[in-house]
């Protein structure tokens, strides 16, 4: 009896204690919080000052936030350097512990590159991607729309149009070989 | 590797027969051996999708529709002033005399004309599709389904050394179709070639579908036709099958500018290489 009280006790104890902290969170990231995302329009200024605020330990969890931002404020400022700006506060992010390796490559990727880093790279077509295939194809589509903004933040129509073309010739081969699939699978 | 898998085999199974091998020896083996699964799983095999028989069978294709498309032209284009002369003469609507008579008479001729020269070219076409969409199958499974991620595929759009060519947009004749393909295979690059595998393989599935319909409607037509001659009735269905046949096989030249077609690519081509960007 007095076992089960005391354990009733802890939980409750670690769903309260688990409130304050998501709220702290919530409240570092909210829009006047330490960790807010900057406001200002200039793109060389929103990155110096979310580098300053992403240093602060506390305020890493918002970086998905500031990553968001920076890429709304380069929408409006595009520029052909723009790609070497972000590879830069990505490099600093992972330096700095914020994101890992991997993370700063996706993300670099995924923006930057007519690369598509959706398209999954284990097991076979067969027994991998076409078991899922319409998620496969919808994560392509979400990574080409985020190529077009990539493409609009650094002013290259060019590489809007080699992703369409790669997206086009990778649904193709996929929809073949998947059709080659499930018609040796009969 | 075999023989030094062999020789390994024969100097542990059988001790007696062949001089001892040292453990360093084997290290050095497996290491080897080790080295050349690595280098062996590094560089993919190259596809070899297109083989001698799929080419010629697409050679064929062509050349077989492209006739059969020779024939329908001269058949279609007079049945088309037929037609014309059929209501000029306003036998559509009120044609009772001779000349009404022959005038329909002479249409369904043509009509069956037409219908027997797609009966006796349409298997042909039929077959040897059938048989380059089985090879190709076989292939893209193999070498596309079972040897390779999905990333290993946008690998192989990437060395394609043909960017113009795209996935087809629009219908076309089925022999200019085919004789597109037929020059894509003979001048493509490895890359190029396995989108026009696929593009051929899930296109050749759609025409033989198509044609497999065409021949079960020919019967249908026929009995048509006969059942007019018989009761003096032009049917509209001749005129719709007319242009349904004008449409599969010879295509309609159909352009779709999508919206990325009309942008026009910036200079602004940024030379900067990111060490994060995944190639």
């Amino acid at each position: 009896m007095i076992k089960n009280y005391y354990s009733i006790v802890v939980g409750a104890l670690f769903i309260v204690l688990s409130l304050v902290l998501s709220s702290c969170a919530s409240n570092y990231v909210m829009a006047n919080g330490p960790c807010a995302v900057p406001q200002t329009q200039n793109l060389e200024s929103v990155l110096a000052s979310s580098r300053d605020i992403l240093s602060d330990q506390d305020c890493t969890v918002a970086f998905d936030k500031h990553f968001d931002n920076l890429l709304m404020v380069a929408e409006g400022s595009p520029g052909e350097n723009n790609n070497r700006r972000f590879s830069d506060f990505l490099q600093w992010s992972e330096k700095n512990g914020i994101i890992g390796n991997a993370n700063a490559k996706q993300r670099y990727t995924r923006y930057f590159s007519r690369t598509f880093v959706s398209l999954p790279d284990e097991y076979s077509n067969c027994s991998s991607a076409c078991p899922r295939i319409s998620s496969v194809k919808s994560d392509m589509r979400v990574e080409l729309n985020q190529k077009e903004r990539g493409s609009r933040i650094l002013s290259n129509k060019q590489l809007m149009l080699d992703a369409h073309q790669d997206y086009r010739k990778v649904q193709l081969l996929l929809e073949a070989t998947c059709t080659s699939c499930r018609a040796s699978a009969i | 590797m075999k023989q030094f898998l062999l020789i390994l085999k024969q100097a542990y199974c059988h001790k007696n027969t062949v001089p001892k091998i040292s453990i360093y020896t084997v290290l050095v083996i497996c290491a080897l051996y080790q080295s050349s699964v690595v280098a062996s799983s590094q560089a993919r095999p190259e596809l070899e999708i297109f083989s001698k028989e799929i080419v010629q069978n697409i050679k064929q294709t062509s050349e077989v529709a492209g006739a059969m498309e020779q024939s329908l032209k001269d058949i279609i284009s007079r049945l088309e002033k037929q037609e014309e002369l059929f209501k000029a003469a306003h036998c559509d609507t009120d044609g009772k005399d001779m000349g009404c008579e022959q005038l329909r008479s002479q249409l369904a001729d043509s009509y069956l004309e037409m219908l027997d020269l797609m009966e006796e070219r349409l298997p042909k076409i039929e077959q040897s599709l059938k048989s380059t969409h089985k090879s190709l199958q076989k292939r893209i499974y193999k070498q596309m389904g079972k040897n390779r991620t999905a990333a290993g595929l946008q690998d192989l759009v990437k060395k394609s050394a043909n960017p113009s060519h795209s996935p087809t947009l629009g219908k076309r004749a089925l022999s200019k179709r085919v004789s597109k393909y037929y020059a894509l295979v003979r001048n493509g690059s490895q890359g190029s070639l396995s989108v026009v595998a696929a593009e051929l393989y899930l296109d050749s599935n759609e025409v033989i579908e198509l044609i497999s319909l065409i021949r079960e409607e020919i019967g249908r037509s026929r009995l048509m036709v006969e059942i007019g001659q018989t009761w003096g009735i032009v049917s509209p269905e001749m005129q719709t099958t007319v242009q349904g046949v004008k449409s599969t096989i010879f295509g309609e030249e159909i352009t779709q500018n999508g919206q990325i077609s009309k942008l026009t690519a910036s200079n602004h081509t940024s030379n900067y290489q990111s060490p994060l960007e995944l190639r």
